[in-house]
């Protein structure tokens, strides 16, 4: 592994360019790193830890975070989940909390996860609430949306530990999602964008149980077997069944749950396993931790990587792939995610930068970003806090030190937003970077709610109200186009899918027009006519009687009249017109007008 | 009731197998307080512990484990073996296992302690107990459950190789190679046992003994992780003989 070098600029950044690549023999990509951003501001000087971040090229300037949060603690602990998020691509940031149903609420609900659509661009974020009548508890927000909706119970159990999601292509359908939780219980599927949830598809006994979609919805689950597999099981047929169990690798060493013995300070380090896959051409990575060599009686803990081309059946070697000091320092929690590119980028904690015992309490850490550009052979790293943070300042006053079990990172287009804590201002604290991989910035297909479509840079994008999409244009890309939407209160609306669920409507399809059939309406049919004697008649039935006591507005040329439903019908009878007219049903709006003509 | 008269005491087992049996909790350091924001509960532990520990607590309730062997709790096993009296302990066996493999490892924990103090002559449930134990952390204790079923069983190959893997865990790199070097007394031809001993001579940095055991695995069809190869290999080219 090659050490990498890195230069800071005059804007306080760290950039890597082509010089710097050539010295390290390292591929070209421009790295540019910006500087620390607190997310958790909100969360003042309150503890905060086990981070997790998502975004997808689907919405790339929508990034959300999450994080165990203790700001509502007083003289006791009190646990939720801090959310952070950017709706124009981590320009700024608001944090707050995100709760179950007020039913399951507890003082602890903890371990959060989040998960992006790249087809929608929806978000997730969820966590546990630990008690008996808690469990796994999930929000989503559409594109667009400036907050996430209500929480919904995905699983109510008392015995629910650590849960992990992800969101994905169906493996049926190119133009659906199925959105996965894996935990310790197993695997629960949603197929309708994560308001309701299927039964748990036990994995069998394990812990860190990590969901991943691949391009053709195919779905990965990593996990750790307490003992030294790193295993990985595979669903080729959405959820519903799942291979045996296949073995990624080998560990050399292990520990327990609770054990931190083999680093510095005194907090747990559970050695979970992580995967991604390469959304285009479906290669899968994993990513975990193990001890290499012992020095001094000190454990040298290293990043290991392996790569599977066939869909995990067969691995690479693993192989060390961090950088390190000397003497050596720890690296671990690794999280990573594949860009549309293909290129690797992670996220991990290392002690590198102080020599430092195991048995010590104060255990100094920094976190660090990687990137990969050629699928895992070599990597340049950057380091992203300015100084050491002591694990001992984790805002907690327990016998054992708590920083979490695990880091975050999300990708979207070309930028990076790694998440982690870190004490370096004295108390736990959360942080992102914005980290831009790339040249210049190119335009890209942006997409309007009307379904027009204009290349614009970004941050143009955004201004506009538009949805980004990276790496594309508009000749490559279609955007979504507006269909009939039927909504809850059986009125119908022209709007694009993301839209439209997001409202808890039925979308109808790309084009269905409101005008037309409307099977959303309530109503079955519409009839006009004009009699003889120059009377329009116009008749709206209803598909039954539970809409009594209400008008519809119906209007001949522009004259509005209100008729009431009666026995499942509403008649308008009109008089007295000569020659043609339009007959309307303005509300609901689900009809075409009819033209009569009278004598 | 006769079963609750059973004490389990295979302390010199302890001593003969090198493994820790006088261990307890989880160890403190006396860390003081962080900043002014700290959070705590009374007791200075975190809810989230206790809601879990409460589980454990009551899923764990019946049987003691600080002398390093599984006793029963003579304040509570009884009430518990009158709750299991017409239960079966297969039954008991089969419900736990099904429960930890559904991820319910606090309620294998549960069940495979009832099964214990329904029979606490039959070994089958303390290896169960022990294989839940270990889903949760707990070593120390799936450490105690393993000796004891060791204690009112035949001695078998995969028990000191379960009970070597939680010295492995604990970092004793000599108690590992010699716990290893136990099933191997049992079972020569345990192929795995060779490769986690050649593992630990690599961390011990002794490494001819390492390819000894690599070559001892690999001839017997089992296999070291194929990353260690190179790793030993790194640090000592590989013997040709």
């Amino acid at each position: 592994m090659r050490r990498s070098t890195s230069m800071m600029n005059r804007n306080g950044r760290l950039a890597a360019a082509a010089a710097v690549a050539a010295l390290s023999g390292w591929a070209s990509a421009q790295v540019d790193v910006g500087p620390q951003v607190r997310i958790d501001v909100a969360g003042g000087t309150f503890a905060a830890n086990e981070t997790t971040m998502a975004a997808s090229d689907g919405n790339p300037l929508e990034i959300v975070g999450a994080w165990n949060d203790w700001r509502r603690s007083g003289g006791n602990e009190v646990i939720n989940m801090g959310v952070a998020l950017t709706l124009n691509g981590g320009v700024s940031w608001t944090d707050f909390l995100v709760r179950p149903p007020q039913a399951n609420q507890s003082g602890v609900e903890g371990d959060p996860m989040t998960a992006a659509d790249p087809r929608t661009g929806y978000l997730w974020v969820g966590a546990i609430s630990f008690a008996g009548n808690g469990g796994i508890y999930v929000a989503r927000k559409a594109p667009g949306a400036q907050n996430f909706e209500a929480s919904v119970m995905a699983r109510t159990t008392g015995g629910a530990d650590k849960c992990w999601m992800a969101a994905g292509r169906a493996h049926d359908n190119p133009n659906a999602t199925r959105v996965y939780i894996a935990y310790n219980e197993g695997v629960i599927t949603s197929t309708d964008m994560g308001q309701t949830w299927g039964a748990p598809r036990s994995l069998g006994s394990g812990i860190g149980f990590l969901p991943r979609v691949g391009p053709n919805g195919e779905v990965y689950v990593a996990y750790w077997d307490f003992g030294n597999g790193v295993l990985m099981r595979r669903s080729l047929d959405g959820g519903t069944t799942f291979g045996n169990a296949i073995r990624i690798a080998t560990r050399l060493d292990t520990w327990g749950t609770q054990d931190g013995s083999r680093f510095p300070g005194n907090m747990r380090v559970p050695p979970m396993n992580y995967i991604a896959v390469d959304p285009n051409d479906g290669t899968l990575y994993c990513i975990y931790f193990d001890t290499t060599n012992r020095q001094n009686n000190n454990y040298n803990v290293d990043l290991y990587f392996c790569r599977s081309t066939d869909r995990g059946d067969t691995w690479t070697t693993p192989r060390v792939i961090n950088g390190d000091g000397n003497p050596p320092g720890d690296q671990f929690w690794p999280w990573f995610e594949v860009d549309a590119e293909g290129r690797l980028h992670l996220t991990f904690f290392d002690s590198r930068h102080t020599n430092q015992n195991d048995n010590t309490t104060n255990g100094m850490f920094d976190n660090y970003y990687a990137i990969s550009e050629d699928r895992g052979d070599s990597w340049i790293e950057f380091r992203l806090t300015p100084n050491s943070w002591n694990c001992n300042n984790d805002g907690l006053n327990r016998g054992q030190q708590f920083i979490g079990d695990y880091n975050g990172l999300a990708v979207a287009g070309d930028v990076v937003y790694p998440c982690y804590l870190s004490t370096q201002n004295g108390d736990p604290d959360i942080f992102t970077n914005i980290i831009t991989v790339g040249g210049e910035p190119q335009p890209g297909a942006c997409c309007f709610r009307d379904g027009s479509c204009a290349d614009l840079l970004r941050e143009d994008c955004a201004a506009q109200g538009g949805t980004w999409r990276f790496g594309t244009n508009c000749g490559a890309f279609s955007c979504p186009q507006p269909g009939a939407c039927c909504l809850n209160d059986e009125d119908c609306a022209s709007l694009i899918e993301s839209e439209c669920l997001s409202s808890g409507g039925t979308f109808l399809g790309e084009g269905a027009d409101c005008r037309n059939a409307c099977p959303c309406d309530a109503i079955k049919k519409f009839r006009a006519r004009c009699k003889d004697n120059g009377e329009i008649v116009a008749k709206v039935v209803y598909r039954d009687n539970s809409h009594d006591g209400e008008f519809v507005t119906i209007s001949v040329d522009s004259q509005n009249f209100n008729v009431i439903v009666l026995n499942g019908k509403a008649k308008l009878f009109a008089c007295c017109y000569t020659g043609g007219h339009t007959v309307r049903l303005v509300d609901p709006g689900c009809f075409d007008p009819i033209d009569v003509g009278c004598p | 009731m006769k079963r609750f008269r059973i004490l389990l005491t295979w302390a010199p087992l302890c001593a003969a197998l090198l493994i820790g049996c006088e261990r307890g909790g989880t160890p403190e350091d006396g860390k003081p307080s962080a900043t002014a924001a700290t959070a705590s509960t009374a007791s200075g532990t975190s809810p989230i512990e206790d809601y879990r520990k409460e589980r454990m607590k009551e899923a764990m309730r019946g049987l003691r484990y600080e002398k390093g062997y599984v006793e029963l709790d003579p304040e509570q096993a009884p009430a518990i073996g009158e709750e299991v009296r017409n239960e079966t302990y297969e039954g008991l066996l089969s419900k736990g296992r099904t429960e930890l493999d559904s991820g319910l490892s606090v309620e294998a924990i549960g069940t495979f302690t009832r099964a214990v103090i329904h029979s606490p002559q039959l070994a089958p449930a303390y290896e169960a107990l022990g294989d839940a134990l270990i889903t949760k952390g707990r070593v120390n204790e799936s450490q105690a459950a393993y000796t004891s079923a060791m204690g009112v069983a035949d001695d078998s190959a995969e028990l000191r190789f379960k009970v070597a893997q939680n010295i492995q865990r604990s970092g004793d790199l000599d108690g590992q190679i010699a716990a290893y070097g136990r099933v191997l007394e049992l079972d020569p031809n345990h192929a795995e046992a060779h490769s986690r001993i050649a593992i630990a001579y690599y961390y011990k940095e002794e490494y001819a003994a390492a390819w000894t055991h690599t070559h001892e695995a690999e001839r017997l069809g089992g296999v070291v992780p194929p990353q260690f190869r190179g790793m030993l290999s790194a640090k000592l080219a590989e013997p040709t003989n």
